[in-house]
């Protein structure tokens, strides 16, 4: 199940949220309803400035001209600006349109502009290649200009630390160079067009923005599922916590680790079992002087929740030399373990169907 | 990602409306592919996206750049689509399986069950994920598909890690039950 959800992203784009275009008629709508409001927002600064100078008797003939001319002229709703609808309202004025006018070519808009100008900034549609930045140009490319595989996307996401062939817009596959066009400058990649009213497979063309920066790696204190910045993560908690319970075990491995110094120390940890990619370990810990009650991950902490069932304690054990209670949650419906250490407050639960024996294993091996 | 949470700071350099168009072209579609796992219609996760971008551009003086701005623009999409399912009629807020066991004073027959495994068999992950109830779609959706983490979430959706967790862990059960039944 995990690892058909660590897919949905892929699936869903390819499949259901296919149709997301965003269309250039809604943009232009939205910035008609910006200055207009705008201009709304002048027209009565105006009419607030007529009062305090007494014209009064103004004040109501402009009120009733600015309601007579807003009556003839209509006011379009918000939920009347998308798709076609907006196409038959009129044009926005020229300079301004220009930002919108074939933004599948290659016009200098002014969002290129912007673009151009924040140099410094990784674009947020781009493929990883060959140390830099390739930003989604919005043009597509026709196959039989492609030319030789120079390159691969291996993985789609947003990551801290970005590597070769990493993108937030297409998936894994091959990228090319394309016809007619410098290799250095421009590559293609498999993703999705907007084409003909419909959105399609396609090559889209990629442009040379900037050189991938390494991160500071001592500032990553929060990581999901890249194994290496998992690891770099867990080792700067481990410098900025202290001694924090970990759960050393060969047969699981960290996936997830979140750290805060907000009212004290607290760590989550979820480890996965390598043999069952769906079974879990979370663990939450926070030192002792952080009530649970009061720290909001906790399962004790009502969070302000009148419908909150304080859980029910069912057991307790000893194991490895560490006391364990054994809770029900019925906000949760699920049990979960707690253990008061001498600095941290443990409390740990499980995803999956696991044995009695393993819990105990996994509760064993919990070790600073 | 660090460099958008740097585009607040540049908002002196560049008036608001580049920065709007700006904001659209980057997050236009992932906006609106967001609403429409909400609302579940395009025209509506249209109009949604564009009060975004309206509001945003509204709000974007007073954005602190203490979130990443994508983060701030999830919230405010989040917002909105919670505010026009409250909205919906009721019919809309059930699906016509959970509707037949609502007013439905027996169990479903064994016919019943057996047409519903049966249309379980024919949806894909993307249309069972979409088939699950708003309250465990939500989290599903935040963290698999828009990738955040369970404290982001939590901040987007005012609930606790606790119950994010709980919410994921039991739409996870409900896919699992799903496919289980496709595989039988």
């Amino acid at each position: 199940m995990e690892k058909r959800l660590e897919n949905l992203r892929n699936e869903l784009n390819d499949t259901l949220l296919k149709e997301a275009e965003f269309a250039i008629t809604s943009k232009q709508a939205v910035l008609k309803t910006v200055r207009k409001n705008g201009k709304t927002a002048n027209r009565i600064s105006f009419w607030k400035q007529s009062i305090n100078i007494g014209f009064t008797a103004v004040l109501f003939a402009g009120l009733l001209i600015f309601a007579v001319s807003h009556v003839q002229q209509g006011t379009p709703k918000m939920n009347t600006m998308s798709g076609d609808k907006a196409s038959t309202e009129p044009n926005p004025s020229p300079s301004k349109v220009t930002a919108f006018q074939d933004v599948k070519g290659k016009s200098k808009d002014s969002t290129n502009d912007v673009v151009n100008k924040k140099e410094s900034q990784p674009p947020a549609f781009y493929v990883v290649f060959d140390g830099y930045y390739y930003e989604k140009t919005g043009d597509a490319v026709e196959e039989n200009r492609l030319l030789d595989k120079i390159g691969e996307v291996k993985r789609i996401g947003d990551w801290k630390i970005v590597r070769e062939g990493d993108s937030t817009e297409i998936p894994p596959g091959p990228l090319y160079s394309v016809k007619d066009m410098d290799s250095k400058e421009y590559i293609a990649g498999k993703g999705v067009i907007y084409e003909d009213g419909e959105n399609k497979a396609g090559y889209l063309l990629f442009k040379r923005a900037i050189a991938v920066q390494k991160p500071d790696p001592s500032k990553i204190y929060n990581a999901k599922n890249d194994p290496v910045e998992v690891k770099l993560a867990l080792e700067n908690v481990r410098q900025a916590a202290g001694p924090f319970y970990e759960l050393v075990e060969k047969n699981v491995e960290p996936t997830f680790v979140s750290y805060s110094d907000k009212n004290g120390k607290s760590i989550t940890l979820y480890y996965r079992l390598i043999t069952r990619a769906d079974q879990y370990v979370f663990i939450t810990q926070y030192e002792n002087k952080m009530k649970n009650m009061d720290y909001p991950a906790s399962r004790f902490a009502s969070d302000g929740r009148k419908d909150f069932n304080m859980p029910r304690l069912i057991d307790e054990y000893v194991i490895e030399g560490l006391k364990w209670a054994y809770y029900d949650d019925l906000n949760h419906g699920d049990h979960f373990y707690v253990s008061y250490g001498p600095e941290w407050t443990l409390e740990v639960s499980f995803q999956g169907e696991l044995a009695e024996e393993q819990i105990s294993t996994f509760l064993g091996n919990l070790n600073k | 990602m660090q460099h958008l949470s740097t585009i607040s700071e540049e908002l002196d350099f560049y008036n608001t409306e580049e920065c709007l168009i700006y904001l659209m072209n980057s997050y236009g579609v992932e906006l609106k592919r967001l609403a429409y796992t909400y609302v579940k219609d395009w025209g509506k996760a249209e109009d949604l996206t564009q009060e975004v971008f309206v509001t945003c551009y509204e709000k974007l003086h007073t954005f602190q750049g203490n979130s990443a701005i994508k983060t701030w623009l999830y919230r405010i999409t989040i917002n909105k689509c919670k505010d026009v399912l409250r909205k919906k009629n009721v019919l809309d807020y059930f699906s016509l399986q959970e509707l037949s066991q609502i007013f439905s004073k027996n169990e479903p027959s064994l016919h019943d069950q057996t047409s519903l495994d049966h249309d379980h068999d024919r949806l894909s992950l993307s249309e069972k994920v979409m088939s699950l109830p708003i309250k465990y779609r939500e989290p599903i959706i935040l963290f698999y598909y828009s990738e955040l983490k369970i404290d982001e979430i939590s901040q987007l959706t005012g609930l606790n890690t606790q119950t994010v967790k709980t919410r994921l862990r039991r739409a996870k059960d409900k896919l699992k039950v799903m496919f289980e039944g496709s595989e039988s």
